[in-house]
């Protein structure tokens, strides 16, 4: 019993001491750097999943494709940090009106962690393209894809049926409503794709392709890590009916046209798309202005002007401009003004539902406030000495 | 009392120097023409290029920078100001082609373009001319490689086209196609005659071709055409072809052709008549352009930057002096030169945040001035509490180095460019960008008195126990405030991403520069509180400080364009590495045992 007690004495004197915060901290530096340089090759995304998003910086695949942890990743130093700034305040700083300054910047820290932590957590990004004039009631993930079938029987709405990218693997065998049953005979994280040039391919599977993709040949990839080439996954799937192979489907992201499924009596199509969210409302685009300052090239400003279309609250309709800076609020979703295309027609908005988006506004409030408070402290105790 | 009667001592030679030197400082230095030609009244006209309205004395300056890396012409007999040099390419082109103005330094491009590889480093026109089609096919094969895989060669190479590009366009951009007499004539009262006149009709298509190549070549735009209640800016070509389809005639044209007329005719008394009548025909129908751009050309005609390096250094050599004769004077008097300096530092700031209507940081280059600034400001305070000249000082090296800094970055134009889409709003430039530079200021301020503790403690008996304690008192309450600046800094920054991205942090490599200076500051004060690192340690931390500093300041940049990029930034990242390389040899030299400390001040 006392040994246990002493061990768990000696842990928390650990978890409480300034070495583990100044250790932490020197960690926390490191891997912002490496993630820094990550960047260069890996590009953000990747390098950031590397770095901050694990438990462990890894080596290389040694012997049997073991990879050994190298150094402790952003998950592990974020809660040793987090623990020893709850650990120190309650074993070593005494609440006095000496301290404010302290807790309240470490208070506001800890929340910033959490927030950041939560919107890593719930915080959901992806992007709606719309063209002047025309309204969409969705949102795309471009970093993931989906396979849906979509059952247009009833003539008024479509049923969507989504696979999701995590299923999405060689050898996946997925049963879907109407019967249908999808064997996923090769699926592509990336891949390009071209016009087959010889059709007496090896591979059998080719024969029994149907439909549109028949004469197109998918030819995998490297993983890209280059932001601005996303991947295009490609799958070739086998699909039945109530048990009975209609046949093959060969789909690519690249070419994102609904493929038809022939089932007497329905009308099901077969999509490979980036993943979609749907929106109980729609935005309407009525015009994209993209000004630029006289004689240049250089944008001075992007904005759309939108018209919220909601059913279900009518009198939310309504007109409303977003451009840079000036994003849209609506229904727990915030529309961003991000990029356009085809000659000024098609304007990219950026959306992102983050529950916790107040957080760092807070802590931060709360940290600055901490700090000032501090240090005029100090320097009213340094004026006091002197 | 002693110190009293000394400073009411000053002799008037003293004070005179100070008061020249104010003087001097804030003395507008106007270009000068010998031809004659008030060249005053050429410089001050407005143009608009790059989105700006701006005085031709800008538009000579920056493209000069681009091309000759220096802002004026150097020729056997005598210096030729940019506004002089600019004047000559547009109205005299034959004599501007042979002044050597582009500086090309690199070896292999010199012996593509078959120059002499020797010392010579500045070349005419007329002696690249013969290479140009050559030129211009390897640089459109260059440009279809990316960036970040181009040799060094390539990147030169580049870099002459494009300064082939912006001089050529220059030299189009006030050109008036000669017209006959009768045509703008025949325009105004008789367009049927022209229809009727087959030989009329091909002129009018042949000055119609050229004046369509003058309007897209064009590097600035410099005739205001009335529209309505306004001014619009158009190129010449644009106005000569409205003159000679719509036939209607815009005044300014007419003034630039007679200043042009003038100087083909060598006629100087005529160009100043015209350069005046255009003046006033400005002032009374652009007012507020015309007084804008004679604003800027004061600025201009001040560089109060450029007087800056001059002033900071001359404060640097009376500290340094006053280490060995004369102490109380010449620091005196390095304080009141760092004041001048410092003065007109601010006016260089002051204007161009009217000009520019924007905030002081809006790029690169703004950011080094704006460092050097805050800098100095904060090192004046702290010399006001320790009067022992460590912080003045560190304000001289620090206000040299920067405005250094800002002149080689003025190299890209001009610098006062129009803010993209995203980086249109006012608000943020002003709180957040300025807080983080308030925080490189900063972080610098201390490593570069970490430098001063260092270097006298190891190399000089001079660092007593009392000079010390100042350096380390200023230094620790120098890295507090850094702290909360780049921590404001960079949660402002989140905060802008989160309204204009839609997330608060991006792990962006500038952002993640940021939080590098905030982890230090922070990693600094804690093992300072837990006593970890004692006075030596925490100056040796803060020496280290720099390095971070700069790694987030420029380094950054690099990495986002790759190393082999520009021939500026080839050389930025040489100068980098050497400034990173110092600051850890500075650092390694405070680690060093005590006992080979020639000052001994700690027991």
């Amino acid at each position: 019993m006392a040994k246990i007690k002493f061990f768990a004495k000696e842990i928390i004197k650990l978890l409480s001491s300034l070495e583990l915060t100044l250790a932490g901290l020197s960690a926390l530096a490191l891997l912002v750097f490496l993630c820094t340089l990550g960047e260069v090759q890996l590009g953000v995304y990747d390098s950031v999943k590397i770095h901050f998003n694990s438990w462990f910086l890894y080596s290389r695949p040694v012997l049997g494709g073991y990879r050994i942890p190298l150094f402790p990743a952003g998950k592990i130093v974020g809660i040793v940090l987090i623990l020893n700034l709850l650990f120190a305040h309650f074993k070593r700083l005494t609440l006095s009106y000496k301290k404010i300054g302290l807790w309240l910047t470490h208070f506001g820290l800890i929340i910033l962690f959490v927030g950041q932590f939560l919107s890593g957590r719930f915080a959901r990004e992806s992007q709606m393209t719309i063209k002047e004039n025309s309204s969409k009631n969705y949102s795309e993930d471009p970093r993931h894809s989906e396979i849906d079938l979509i059952d247009a029987t009833n003539s008024k709405t479509d049923t969507v049926y989504s696979i999701p990218q995590g299923l999405l693997k060689t050898g996946q065998v997925i049963s879907l409503p109407n019967q249908i049953t999808l064997k996923i005979k090769h699926y592509a994280l990336n891949a390009a794709v071209d016009i087959r040039k010889n059709s007496d391919a090896a591979f059998p599977d080719y024969a029994l392709i149907q439909g549109p993709g028949k004469n197109l040949e998918i030819i995998d990839m490297p993983l890209s890590h280059d932001d601005n080439q996303p991947n295009m996954p490609a799958a070739l799937v086998q699909v039945s009916s109530n048990g009975k192979v209609l046949g093959n489907w060969q789909m690519s992201e690249m070419i994102p046209l609904p493929q038809e499924i022939p089932v007497k009596g329905k009308a099901l199509y077969l999509v490979l798309r980036p993943k979609r969210y749907y929106f109980p409302f729609s935005l309407f685009l009525k015009k994209f202005t993209h000004k630029i300052y006289t004689g240049t090239t250089i944008p001075s400003r992007f904005s759309s002007l939108i018209h919220i279309d909601d059913p279900a609250s009518p009198t939310e309709n309504r007109n409303t401009l977003i451009s840079m800076n000036h994003p849209l609020r609506f229904q727990g979703l915030t529309f961003y003004q991000a990029s356009y295309a085809q000659n000024d027609t098609v304007s990219i908005l950026q959306v992102v539902r983050n529950p916790s988006w107040t957080i760092p506004y807070i802590s931060s409030f709360l940290v600055a406030l901490g700090l000032i408070f501090h240090f005029l402290m100090r320097l009213k105790q340094a004026k006091f000495l002197s | 009392m002693k110190k009293e009667t000394m400073r009411g001592k000053n002799p008037i030679s003293f004070n005179l120097l100070v008061l020249g030197t104010l003087t001097w400082a804030f003395f507008p230095f106007f270009p000068h023409s010998h031809s004659g030609v008030d060249l005053t009244l050429f410089s001050q006209l407005p143009v608009l290029q790059e989105g700006r309205i701006k005085p031709l004395s800008t538009v000579a300056r920056s493209s000069l920078l681009i091309l000759s890396h220096k802002e004026k012409v150097s020729t056997p007999g005598e210096e030729l100001p940019a506004s002089q040099w600019l004047l000559d390419l547009v109205s005299r082109p034959e004599i501007a082609d042979m002044e050597k103005v582009f500086c090309i330094d690199n070896l292999d491009v010199l012996g593509f373009l078959n120059l002499p590889q020797t010392a010579q480093r500045y070349f005419s026109f007329n002696q690249i001319a013969p290479s140009w089609d050559r030129l211009e096919k390897k640089a459109d094969a260059i440009e279809k490689v990316p960036a970040k895989s181009r040799s060094s060669f390539e990147s030169a190479l580049l870099e002459v086209e494009e300064q082939m590009v912006v001089y050529q366009r220059l030299k189009f951009s006030l050109e008036i196609p000669d017209l006959p007499d009768s045509l703008p004539n025949l325009l105004l009262k008789n367009p049927r005659a022209i229809a009727q006149n087959k030989g009329l009709q091909k002129e009018l298509s042949d000055i119609l071709t050229r004046s369509n190549f003058i309007d897209q070549s064009a590097y600035f735009w410099a005739i205001p055409i009335s529209s309505g209640t306004s001014y619009a800016w158009i190129s010449s070509g644009k106005a000569i072809n409205q003159l000679l389809i719509q036939g209607t005639l815009s005044q300014p044209l007419l003034f630039y052709h007679r200043m042009e007329d003038a100087r083909k005719n060598s006629d100087p008394a005529a160009f100043n008549s015209a350069a005046d009548s255009y003046q006033k025909w400005l002032k009374k129908n652009l007012p507020s352009q015309y007084r804008w751009s004679r604003y800027e050309e004061i600025f201009n005609a001040v560089s109060p930057f450029w007087k800056g390096i001059v002033l900071y250094f001359l404060v640097f050599l009376s500290l340094a002096v006053s280490w060995v004769i004369w102490p109380e004077r010449l620091t005196q008097l390095a304080m009141r030169l760092l004041v001048v300096a410092w003065s007109v530092h601010s006016f260089g700031i002051l204007c161009r945040i009217v000009i520019q209507g924007r905030p002081p940081v809006t790029n690169l280059y703004s950011s080094a001035v704006f460092i050097g600034w805050v800098a100095v400001l904060l090192c004046w305070i702290l010399e006001r509490k320790f009067p022992k000249g460590f912080a003045a000082m560190t304000a001289s090296i620090i206000g040299f180095t920067t405005l250094i800094i800002a002149h080689h970055l003025a190299m890209t134009g001009d610098t006062m460019e129009m803010m993209r889409a995203v980086l249109n709003s006012n608000f943020w430039l002003s709180t957040h960008v300025s807080s983080i530079t308030i925080g490189y200021a900063s972080t610098f301020v201390a490593g570069t008195l970490g430098i001063l503790y260092i270097l006298k403690g190891v190399l000089t008996p001079s660092l007593d126990k009392e000079a010390a304690k100042a350096l380390v008192q200023m230094t620790y309450g120098i890295i507090c405030f850094s702290l909360l600046f780049s921590f404001v800094g960079t949660v402002l920054g989140g905060i802008w991403a989160d309204q204009s991205w839609g997330r608060f942090w991006g792990w962006d490599p500038k952002e993640n520069g940021a939080l590098l200076i905030v982890l230090w500051n922070a990693i600094i004060l804690h093992a300072r509180w837990g006593g970890f690192i004692r006075e030596r340690g925490f100056m040796v931390m803060a020496v280290l400080g720099n390095v971070i500093t700069s790694l987030s300041w420029f380094g950054v940049n690099m990495l986002g364009i790759g190393l082999h990029s520009y021939g500026w930034m080839d050389k930025a990242f040489f100068w980098l590495s050497i400034f990173i390389l110092s600051q850890l040899a500075i650092a390694a030299l405070g680690g060093l045992p005590l006992p080979y400390w020639k000052s001994k001040f700690q027991s």
